[in-house]
Order: C-alpha cells, then sequence, then structure tokens
C-alpha cells in the first residue's frame, strides 16, 4: 500500500510551473523507509559509501556501509542494521531540508555529470544524465514517488 | 501545459521536446542510422536485390484531388519521400523529401496541413498541400507511430513505439503553421518527464489510433500486446476497462484493465459510436487433443489449440465506445481444419451470420458514407461492408488490389477506395463499380516485383494466405512486422497437445540459424511452417482443395496468377519450379536476407549501460557465455568459443504429469531434435519485443526473466523466475545484484541493437 504523499508529479509540475518568478512550495519529503532499505541504500551503498568518501565519519553526508564503516563492531553482522539503516536515512534527509528544489538537492544534483547540470562532487560522476536508471530511482524516492519498485517509478 | 512547463522541462534534460516549430535543422537529433540487411556477400544465399520503395501509408487531401503516398522503404533502406499523385489520372505530380522512413500520414482538419510520422526521424514533418512542400519540422521522439487529430484540430495524439507511449499535444494554427504543445498526462512515467516526453504509457508497440469524438475518448492499439489502452482524453489517463481497481493489465498502471481483443491488434475505427478493430483470430477454443495423427506420436491432434495454423482467422471486432462492452465479432467465412466438416451449432463454431470476413490479415480500416474498407494484406485484397445499426457489418464486395497491401483512403464522393501496395511498388483504385486501377509509385528501375528469389520469398512470408488452403492465414498473422507477439502458441513438434512456445522475433534470423527455440530447423528445411499452412492431405477429390489434385499443382497455378511465373529465378537458390518444397526454400530465404532490425535509438554511452555491460561480461553473471557480443546468441553462424549450439535444459513444465516441453516423435525423427535441448535466443531488438520471455513465454518483464525470487528489484505483483526446482541463479547470476545494478543490466540490454 502506497502511504498518501505528494506525488511526484506534483514536485516537478510545481518546479516546471514555478520558474524564477515564485518561490517554489516548501514541502517536507517524504521517505518512505521500505523503499530507502530495500533499492536506494544499497546503490548509495555501492557507489558513495567508500571510506575515502561519504563513508568517512567526518563529511557532512555520512553513509554506513557493510563493509566500510559501521556502527557496531560485531563481524557477525554483515548487514546494516536498522539503526544504520536509520541514520543513513536521516543524512538523506538531512541533505534535503536545505533545499526547498529537491531537483536542485546536493544529493541529486552534485552527482550528476556536468553536461548534464550537475556537479560539483569531488567523486565524479555518478548519474550520467536525469535518465540515468540510478538516478530515476533516487529521483522517484525522493520526490515520492511510488515504493518497491512501483512501475511508474521503475527506472 | 504551459509553454514554460515545456521550456523548462526542455531545460532540464537538454533533449527532445514540441516548442519550436522551423524547419532548420539546428535543434533536431539526427536520423537514426539503420540497421544493415541480414546476408552479406559472404553468405552463400547472397544475391543482390532491388532497390525497393515499399508504398505504406496513403491519404487523401480535403479536395479529393491529390494522393499522397508515403514511400517507406525497409528497415535496411528506408524511404524519406511522400509520392504526390493526381487522385483522378493517377499521374506522377512529384516526390516530397521528409523525414527518414515516412510511416504514418495525418491530414489536419484544415485540409491545409498534412503531417509526416517519420520513423527514424526526431521530427514530424509538415507538408503545406497547397505548395506541396515542406514548411514544418516539429521535434518529436523518435518512432512517432501514428497521429491522430480530434474533429476538431484542437488535440493530437501520436503513439511512439519506441517508448511505448502516447503523446498528447495541444493544437493551434498560427501563420499558417501548426502548433503543437505537448501536454503533461498525471500518469506519465517520471523518466518519461525527465526525458522531456512526458506520454500516457500504453502497451507495447502502439500502432493504431482512433477517436471517439461522442465519448472523447483515445482508443490505442498496442499491437503485439493483443489489447487496446482506452485513454478518457478530458484527463489524459487510461480507463480502467472493468471498473475493479484490484485487477490490473500487465504493464499497465495499477488498477488498470485494458480492453483484451485476444490476437493482434492490427488497426482502429470509431463510428457512431462503435469501435471496430481489425484483428485476427484469438482462436476458436476448440479441444487441443483432437484430429489425426499425422506426426505418428500416437496421440490425436497435433495442432492443437491453433489447429495447424487453420483457426488463425481473420476478424472484425467491434466494441460499444462508451461501455465497452463487446457487439459482434466478426471472424472468417471458412474454417478449414477440424471444425469445417462438423455441423452448424458446434461448440466453437461461430453463427453463419458472423463467419463473413473474407481474405487474410486485416490490415488497414477506412471508412466511407455507408461502408467500412477492410485492406487484407496477406490476400492483397480489399473489402466492403455495409455499415449496419449496433455495430453490425454487412458484407458487400471483395476487390484485389496489389501484394502486400498495408495504407488506404477512401474518397467519400466517389466512393473510390485508394490502397497503397508495398510489395509490388503501386498502389490501386478501386472504384464503385469494382473496376481496378493500377499505377506504379516506387521503385521498379530493378525489375517488376518479384525478381529475385529473395523476392519470391517475401510473397511466401507476407502473401502466405494466397498458398494456403482456404486463404486465412500468413506467417504475419502472429509475427506483427516481423516480430513477436505476447502470447504463446501450440507447438505443432511437441509430444503434448498442451505444448506452446512463444512467439519469437522473425528478425536477426541470419545469425539464428539453426531456428526455433530448439534449434532444428534450418533456412533449407521451414517446410514444417509451411506445411502447417497448406497440408498436402488437404488437397485432392474429396477434400477442401479438390479443385486441384494435389499441392504442387495448386502451387505453381498459384505463383503463375500472382507472380506470373512459376519457376524461381536462380539467383539465390537453384531455380526449380514452386514447388512446396521450393516455396519453402524461397520462405527460408526471406528470412535469413533481410535481418528486418530496428535501428534502436536508446543511448549506448551512458553510465548505466557501461555499468550494465560489465555486469553482463562478468563472470559472475555468466550472460556473455550464452549470450556472447556482437550477436547475443550462439549459432552454427556465430559460435566463438566453440559451444554445443543446443544447451540440455530441465523440463520447464509439467501439466497433468505431462511433459509439455518433450518433442513429438516424428520432430525427432525427422529433424534430429532432441528433448529438452533449446538454442540460445538472440538478445538483440529487446528493446522494442514485447517482455514475454523463455520459450513457454512465462516472464512478464525483464525483470521477471532476470530476478531471483524476492529480487529487491521487482515490483508487487512480480515474480522473479530465474529459479529452478529451489536453485536460485540458473538463468545467470543475479541474486547478488541490487536493484539499480539489475537496472542497469536491464539498461545495456536494452541499448544492444
Amino acid at each position: 500500500m502506497i502511504p498518501p504523499r505528494w506525488p511526484y508529479w506534483l514536485w516537478l509540475s510545481a518546479l516546471a510551473c514555478g520558474g524564477t518568478e515564485a518561490a517554489p512550495p516548501v514541502v517536507v519529503p517524504i521517505l518512505d523507509p521500505t523503499t530507502f532499505e530495500v533499492q536506494v541504500q544499497p546503490m548509495l551503498v555501492r557507489l558513495c559509501a567508500q571510506t575515502a568518501c561519504h563513508g568517512a565519519d567526518d563529511r557532512a553526508f555520512f553513509l554506513y556501509s557493510p563493509f566500510g564503516a559501521r556502527a557496531i563492531r560485531s563481524t557477525d553482522q554483515p548487514a546494516l542494521t536498522g539503526a544504520e539503516t536509520s541514520a543513513n536515512l536521516e543524512a538523506c534527509r538531512r541533505q534535503l531540508e536545505a533545499s526547498p528544489d529537491l531537483l536542485e538537492s546536493p544529493l541529486l544534483k552534485r552527482p550528476l555529470r556536468p553536461e548534464a547540470g550537475g556537479g560539483p562532487h569531488g567523486g565524479g560522476a555518478q548519474f550520467y544524465d536525469r535518465v540515468d536508471p540510478s538516478y530515476v530511482l533516487f529521483a522517484c524516492w525522493i520526490l515520492g514517488g511510488g515504493a518497491e519498485g512501483e512501475p511508474e517509478c521503475r527506472p | 501545459m504551459s509553454s514554460l512547463m515545456i521550456l523548462r522541462l526542455t531545460a532540464l534534460v537538454g533533449v527532445l521536446s514540441c516548442r519550436d516549430p522551423n524547419l532548420q535543422d539546428e535543434g533536431l537529433a539526427p536520423d537514426l542510422v539503420p540497421v544493415p540487411a541480414g546476408l552479406g556477400p559472404g553468405d552463400p544465399y547472397f544475391a543482390p536485390q532491388p532497390h525497393r520503395d515499399h508504398p505504406y501509408a496513403i491519404a487523401l487531401s480535403l479536395s479529393g484531388d491529390k494522393l499522397y503516398v508515403a514511400l517507406r522503404g525497409n528497415e535496411a533502406e528506408p524511404g524519406r519521400e511522400v509520392a504526390v499523385l493526381d487522385a483522378r489520372s493517377l499521374t506522377p505530380l512529384g516526390r516530397i523529401e521528409v523525414g527518414l522512413s515516412p510511416n504514418h500520414l495525418a491530414l489536419h482538419p484544415n485540409g491545409r496541413h498534412l503531417v509526416v510520422c517519420n520513423r527514424f526521424s526526431g521530427f514530424l514533418s509538415v507538408i503545406d498541400t497547397q505548395s506541396d512542400q515542406v514548411v514544418q519540422q516539429i521535434p518529436t521522439p523518435y518512432y512517432a507511430t501514428e497521429l491522430v487529430f480530434d474533429d476538431l484540430g484542437t488535440r493530437a495524439w501520436i503513439s511512439n513505439r519506441w517508448l511505448d507511449l502516447v503523446l498528447s499535444y495541444d493544437v493551434g494554427v498560427a501563420d499558417d503553421r501548426l502548433q503543437l504543445s505537448l501536454r503533461t498526462p498525471p500518469d506519465a512515467r517520471l523518466r518519461d518527464r525527465l526525458r522531456g516526453a512526458p506520454g500516457i504509457p500504453v502497451g507495447t508497440n502502439p500502432r493504431a489510433l482512433a477517436y471517439d469524438p461522442a465519448s472523447e475518448r483515445l482508443f490505442v492499439a498496442n499491437l503485439v500486446d493483443l489489447d487496446v489502452s482506452v485513454i478518457d482524453t478530458r484527463e489524459d489517463r487510461e480507463v480502467d476497462r472493468d471498473g475493479d481497481p484490484g485487477t490490473t493489465t500487465k504493464g499497465a498502471p495499477r488498477g488498470v484493465t485494458r480492453l483484451s481483443i485476444g490476437a493482434p491488434v492490427n488497426d482502429l475505427l470509431v463510428r457512431g459510436g462503435w469501435l471496430y478493430v481489425a484483428t485476427v483470430g484469438a482462436g476458436t477454443g476448440h479441444p487441443a487433443d483432437q484430429g489425426p495423427d499425422t506426426n505418428g506420436d500416437g496421440l490425436p491432434g497435433d495442432g492443437t489449440a491453433n489447429l495447424h495454423f487453420h483457426d488463425l482467422q481473420n476478424e472484425l471486432a467491434t466494441y460499444d465506445a462508451l461501455t465497452l462492452a463487446p457487439g459482434p465479432r466478426y471472424t472468417s467465412d471458412s474454417i478449414v481444419g477440424i471444425l469445417d466438416d462438423a455441423p452448424e451449432g458446434s461448440p466453437g463454431l461461430p453463427e453463419p451470420e458472423f463467419r463473413i470476413v473474407r481474405g487474410a490479415l486485416p490490415e488497414q480500416l477506412a471508412e466511407g458514407p455507408e461502408h467500412l474498407y477492410v485492406v487484407t494484406a496477406g490476400s492483397a485484397e480489399v473489402s466492403r461492408y455495409r455499415f449496419l445499426e449496433a455495430g453490425r457489418l454487412a458484407f458487400e464486395r471483395i476487390d484485389t488490389v496489389g501484394l502486400f497491401p498495408y495504407g488506404a483512403a477512401v474518397d467519400p464522393a466517389r466512393g473510390e477506395v485508394f490502397v497503397a501496395n508495398r510489395l509490388t511498388e503501386d498502389i490501386t483504385r478501386v472504384e464503385v463499380s469494382g473496376n481496378s486501377t493500377h499505377q506504379v509509385v516506387g521503385d521498379v528501375k530493378g525489375g517488376a516485383f518479384p525478381a529475385t528469389d529473395a523476392e519470391l520469398g517475401e510473397v511466401m512470408l507476407n502473401s502466405t494466405a494466397l498458398y494456403t488452403v482456404d486463404g486465412d492465414a500468413t506467417c504475419e498473422h502472429c509475427h506483427r512486422e516481423g516480430g513477436g507477439q505476447r502470447r504463446v502458441a501450440s507447438a505443432p513438434h511437441g509430444r503434448s497437445p498442451f505444448t506452446m512456445r512463444s512467439t519469437p522475433t522473425m528478425k536477426y534470423l541470419q545469425q539464428q540459424r539453426p531456428l526455433m527455440f530448439e534449434n532444428f530447423l534450418d533456412e533449407t528445411n521451414f517446410s514444417p511452417m509451411m506445411n502447417e499452412f497448406g497440408r498436402a492431405e488437404n488437397f485432392g477429390p474429396g477434400m477442401p482443395r479438390s479443385d486441384y489434385p494435389d499441392r504442387d499443382t495448386f502451387y505453381l497455378a498459384i505463383s503463375e496468377r500472382y507472380l506470373g511465373r512459376s519457376r524461381s529465378f536462380g539467383d539465390a537458390l537453384p531455380e526449380a519450379p514452386i514447388t512446396f518444397e521450393q516455396a519453402a526454400r524461397l520462405l527460408g530465404l526471406a528470412l535469413i536476407h533481410e535481418s528486418r532490425a530496428l535501428p534502436n535509438p536508446n543511448p549506448q554511452d551512458t553510465f548505466a549501460v557501461a555499468r550494465g555491460k560489465m555486469m553482463f561480461e562478468s563472470a559472475a553473471t555468466g550472460c556473455a557465455n550464452c549470450h556472447p557480443a556482437p550477436e547475443f546468441t550462439l549459432s552454427r553462424n556465430f559460435n566463438p568459443a566453440g559451444l554445443p549450439l543446443g544447451m540440455r535444459m530441465f523440463s520447464g513444465a509439467i501439466f497433468d504429469g505431462q511433459d509439455i516441453d518433450a518433442l513429438s516423435e516424428g520432430a525427432k525423427r525427422r529433424f534430429g531434435a532432441e528433448d529438452h535441448v533449446f538454442g540460445v535466443p538472440t538478445l538483440r531488438g529487446l528493446w522494442d519485443r514485447p517482455e514475454h520471455f523463455y520459450h513457454d513465454g512465462r516472464a512478464s518483464s525483464l525483470v521477471e526473466a532476470l530476478a531471483t525470487p524476492d529480487h529487491p528489484a521487482l515490483a508487487p505483483g512480480e515474480e522473479g523466475l530465474n529459479v529452478r526446482d529451489g536453485v536460485f541463479d540458473i538463468h545467470g547470476g543475479t541474486s547478488h545484484l541490487d536493484a539499480a545494478e539489475l537496472a542497469d543490466l536491464i539498461e545495456y540490454l536494452r541499448s544492444i541493437e
């Protein structure tokens, strides 16, 4: 069941119609935790959470990962714990709170290739363009699209 | 949609939009590069082929004095011209250069602007019918397939085969120029919005469109999904046919059930509140295990649900355009097979009043003031039916046109119908009286069609009905536009009457030899398939074709009648009389001579494609072991590692204790086929195929075909089928991939041309 939320197309409509004349609406995104855990977090761990990058705990956007920074010391827990997943989700939320225009938020814009309007990003471009399936998956979650691979959100 | 919104969306992605109609080529996406023909000079079956224009769509000017014919060409040699003719004298007036592979012509209700959909160009060409010049090139995504205006000319919709979308436009006319503004439907997929092409998601390979001004509904033919999307144009949103939010057609938005036709949907027409659908048979539903045992397996019946292809029929289905309730469904006038001897009233046998459809492969519909015209491509005919009340039709007459006709245009004032003929390079005008006039509009500089063995094979492939027992069936009935369909059909070579095989594409076959899922048919022995269209036992005294003493006599006579010759040319195959066996060889030749591959618009240089390619080639997934690039298959002609061509698999499915994948003794004896040995289908062209995979079609999407059970990439309702008897990863290793990685792998697969 999809929780009620701002559908992602409303975000896009607001963005498209807003232009520079009117301030875009400030809406706190509802970040579905299940979609994050099942689909988004594995991608972030793979693309972003290396210890030299966002897996370093002194970074503003810091992520736990199974083979990088951990909040636990146990060696028999390869998967991220619920607490670590919640912390990763909160890290994403903090990055979004400062961005009324979510498509222009650091989370979506910085890893985007400069030729597609993205950057700057010390870790280089991770998304080729805004049609990159990983970008779409990430954006769909951020914009409040369907959970767990809803067809309309599928990359 | 405001122009500002269009601008913003365009700025987001810097790609296609519909906001800048002018003739300058700057800003237009480059044309797609055609995929070369199948065989090269190095192949023993290669022979040079004459260039052809392949007349396709046709339109009549509002005044009825000029005809426009789109010269689409074929996939390897697409055309880029529209021929103009005087409609009275049929004198050619000239040609207009448009985009690459012009596919459809739509006249704006003002009569001034004729819009050309170009398959391989990223724009529509707008012809001013006063000057007969292209005056605008309006950007739109590649594979604009058909366009329809509403009655007032203020709205337009385009079916797009690449994106499986319908794009919705507001239309205006200013300074004698068409202005198209793209709307953003509420159910547009995020990716399509970001791409700058927000559209209404519909089924696979959307083609025909029909608009009903009364209900303000748009009907979309999903050619190979066997259904129709019904769109409420007030909201640009798909209508749920059954009103039950708990049911969803595969691939449709959640809760939407489409109008199921049960067979490929070739064309649509709305008139008087009724939707008319040109289609082929959904099957009789006749029990599969009846009939003669012709393959010696000891079981009755070899054809099963398609009765040796004989229940491939030709149908005109009707639906109330508002309630979507089915009306009369007319079918072929003949049913040769098991039912031909059945007494009236037998189960599965329609009442005589519904057995009125003449010809084979209803391809296109056109309407006159009182008549419905049906172009039947497989039998080279156009039929005329009178509209009656409540969707009912009455057959009036049928006329012969050129080979493999497609487009039709009706002059309502004179009651004439014009038909474009793809193979014979001409058009036919049929007058009310039935008098016909033919005029060449294409390219016959290399000789009149047919001029080569491969062209003879094209006749066997596309006009198969001419050579069948009752003139009803063609290869194209199931392999629409050379592709597959989202349907399984019973397999004559299976041991069980329940053996079903997915309908494979007929493209890229030059690198698929031996053919079929089981790797047992060759281009030189394609007779088993041809045999299903005209079995030898149906000829001779007391049989359906008692007018011929045997099958070969029939084949020779038909060739002489329609092709003007009864011997092959000898340029690719040894010259021989066109008997059944030679016709089967010619068919095989045609299958491998043209790849029929469509150029792939999906980008091949993105991060996702690169990541997906790495995964594809990795030992962890093992994809490239069996699907090595560049052919992505293993065949007699392409096998870089020298692997066995056939892979022995476990039995695919068991039904009531039967091994439905086992082959008949006849197939094994004659062709050396083995039980449970399957070849490797090519991955080329996946981007354009219906998502219907595995030999039995049980995977309904690429995700289902690749994902293991409970994979995070699976959407609700999807089933990961990369498993057998509890063992995961039997179809490549994917269980270790996360959702985005599997999306990358699929992105790579969809980038393959």
